[in-house]
């Protein structure tokens, strides 16, 4: 799966960044409002729920000053259909002008939260949590 | 009275490796393009907001959008804690409800008049009905292509009890002119961007939705105040259309001789093709029209999805439907995919725009997987799909049929 190919690279990327400073129990501690901070079971960034990747740093700084990170985690869309969602943003919601990291943040967003082809007319049902009705509470 | 409700804690309960200072460039970038009075939330940690049930789902916690699983709306009328949460911007930082005041104005007003809560509560008559309201995005996560927005499943809807007075018995003692249109609403939400000149929302409904006798202007849910999250102190209630017409912390009504044209009133926003389109498809401004009553749908509340249960034991579902200004009339269910159809026992509404609660007995033919589907028929003839309605650009109006999951073991 593609996310266990990123939460490898992430998590070496980070590794090898921190090298002796490592410690297991180690807390972070958020300097200057940034940090990195690995969720070693998923390689996502557990403040945002982002993929740890080149360009989380741009896209965390610039996407998340006004709404919640799960407003892109939530979502796919082509590069194109981002820059819509970018332009869109600038013109009514006040977001301001990236100027060079706009390229980096679309490469970001158009390759970690890009749409899925699958689509069946009738989707199987995901994530059923099954358990025996007869011991169920309501 | 002052609300805390945003929970800014310092970190995280999962286990993190470490931590990196980095950003290189990225300080500089947005430093200088930031409002001056502008905090950066990194830090954020998203947490059910008080008095909300726990085991709701956050889609989003700025703004806060927070959904409730089908089977936590299994009460007839919806309780506080699980109504869930679409907010457009942020929540008023203080609420005075001593001072609280609604303004009636606008173009077609006879008169602009100024209500505290106590002129509300003491000067016209008090109704109470049970109201379902559902956003119009729900549903929206079974849309290919993707449409940008929360991705509710099933849970945006709830059908509490609301107490208020009359929206039309209080424009009226204001005086409405024959010209009049609209009303459009305003809050006390602030937009999420911190720029105190623009509105995160503000929209509203045509006069003859506005004076129906359901449309209320409410201040209490269940017979208590109304949770901050969803409106606390005043609030529109009009029931049946897109619940973002029921304008929440609400301090104005403009009474409009033009279609309102607030905040997400025009666009993509809870507007949809005035035509069938094929999914993905660029449609232009002109040819969107503005959601008015929602469809025809339902849901299963019992059992929750993923029941297992013995051959012998008979499964008993229930839930609710509604159909926008219309009523139910008919209710059925299916186990084989809606190759055949069941009937239910359907309820009659508590008032006009209250959900109704269906029911049925299934039988199984033998051990396996099974979906149960449930189809809802508005008085009118219309029901709900099967599959996912026609795409449009900002994923309203899905309504196609519920499922659950159960195995007969």
């Amino acid at each position: 799966m593609k996310l266990y190919k990123i939460q490898a690279f992430g998590f070496l990327a980070v590794s090898l960044f921190l090298g002796a400073a490592f410690r297991p129990d180690s807390r972070p501690v958020p300097t200057q409002n940034t940090f990195v901070a690995i969720d070693t079971v998923k390689g996502l960034d557990p403040t945002t729920g982002f993929v740890v990747a080149e360009g989380i740093e741009l896209t965390r700084a610039h996407c998340t000053g006004c709404h919640s990170s799960t407003l892109i985690t939530q979502y796919r869309a082509t590069r194109e259909v981002w820059l819509e969602k970018i332009r869109w943003m600038q013109q009514k919601q006040n977001l301001w002008d990236l100027g060079e990291a706009e390229p980096k943040i679309l490469d970001y967003l158009a390759k970690y939260y890009a749409p899925t082809d699958a689509y069946e007319h009738r989707q199987p049902l995901k994530n059923v949590d099954w358990y025996k009705l007869s011991e169920a509470k309501n | 009275m002052k609300y805390s409700f945003h929970n800014r804690r310092g970190f995280l309960k999962k286990s993190v490796l470490a931590s990196v200072t980095t950003l290189l460039g990225t300080e500089l970038v947005f430093a200088n393009k930031m409002p001056a009075d502008y905090v950066p939330l990194i830090l954020e940690e998203g947490e059910i907001p008080a008095g909300k049930h726990k085991d709701l789902t956050i889609l989003s916690d700025r703004p806060w959008n927070v959904e409730t699983p089908a089977h936590l709306l299994d009460d007839i009328i919806t309780p506080a804690d699980k109504v869930f949460i679409r907010n457009n911007g942020n929540v008023p930082a203080e609420i005075n409800v001593k001072n609280w005041t609604l303004t009636i104005n606008g173009e077609s007003a006879k008169a602009q008049k100024v209500f505290t809560l106590q002129d509300l509560k003491k000067n016209f008559k008090h109704h109470t009905y049970q109201l379902t309201l559902e956003c119009g995005g729900n549903g929206r996560s079974g849309y290919n292509p993707p449409a940008s927005g929360n991705q509710w499943n099933e849970g945006a809807v709830s059908c509490a009890e609301w107490t208020g007075v009359r929206l039309r018995d209080v424009l009226e003692s204001v005086g409405i002119k024959s010209d009049a249109v609209y009303i459009g609403y305003y809050g006390a939400d602030t937009h999420l961007s911190g720029d105190p000149k623009k509105l995160p929302i503000s929209r509203g409904v045509p006069m003859r939705k506005a004076l129906e006798d359901e449309t209320l202007l409410a201040w209490a849910m269940n017979g208590e105040d109304m949770p901050l999250m969803n409106g606390h102190p005043l609030r529109l209630v009009v029931g049946g259309w897109p619940a973002s017409t029921s304008g929440k912390w609400l301090n104005r009504i403009a009474i409009r001789n033009i279609e309102h044209d607030g905040e997400k009133m025009g666009g993509d926003s809870y507007r949809v093709p005035a035509y069938p389109v094929e999914p993905g498809a660029k449609v232009p401004d002109a040819d969107m029209k503005i959601i008015e009553s929602m469809p025809v749908k339902s849901i299963i509340t019992y059992p929750r999805s993923g029941a297992m249960l013995e051959m012998e034991q008979p499964l008993a579902v229930r839930g609710h439907a509604w159909a926008g200004d219309l009523a139910v009339k008919e209710m059925m269910v299916s186990i084989d995919f809606g190759s055949t159809w069941q009937k239910c026992t359907l309820k009659a509404p508590k008032n006009r725009l209250a959900w109704q609660q269906w029911s049925a007995d299934l039988k199984f033919p033998q051990k396996g997987y099974y979906e149960v589907w449930a189809k809802a028929t508005d008085s009118e003839g219309t029901s709900q799909p099967m599959v996912i309605p026609g795409w449009n650009p900002k994923g309203y109006l899905n309504n196609a049929c519920h499922r659950i999951a159960v195995k007969v073991v």
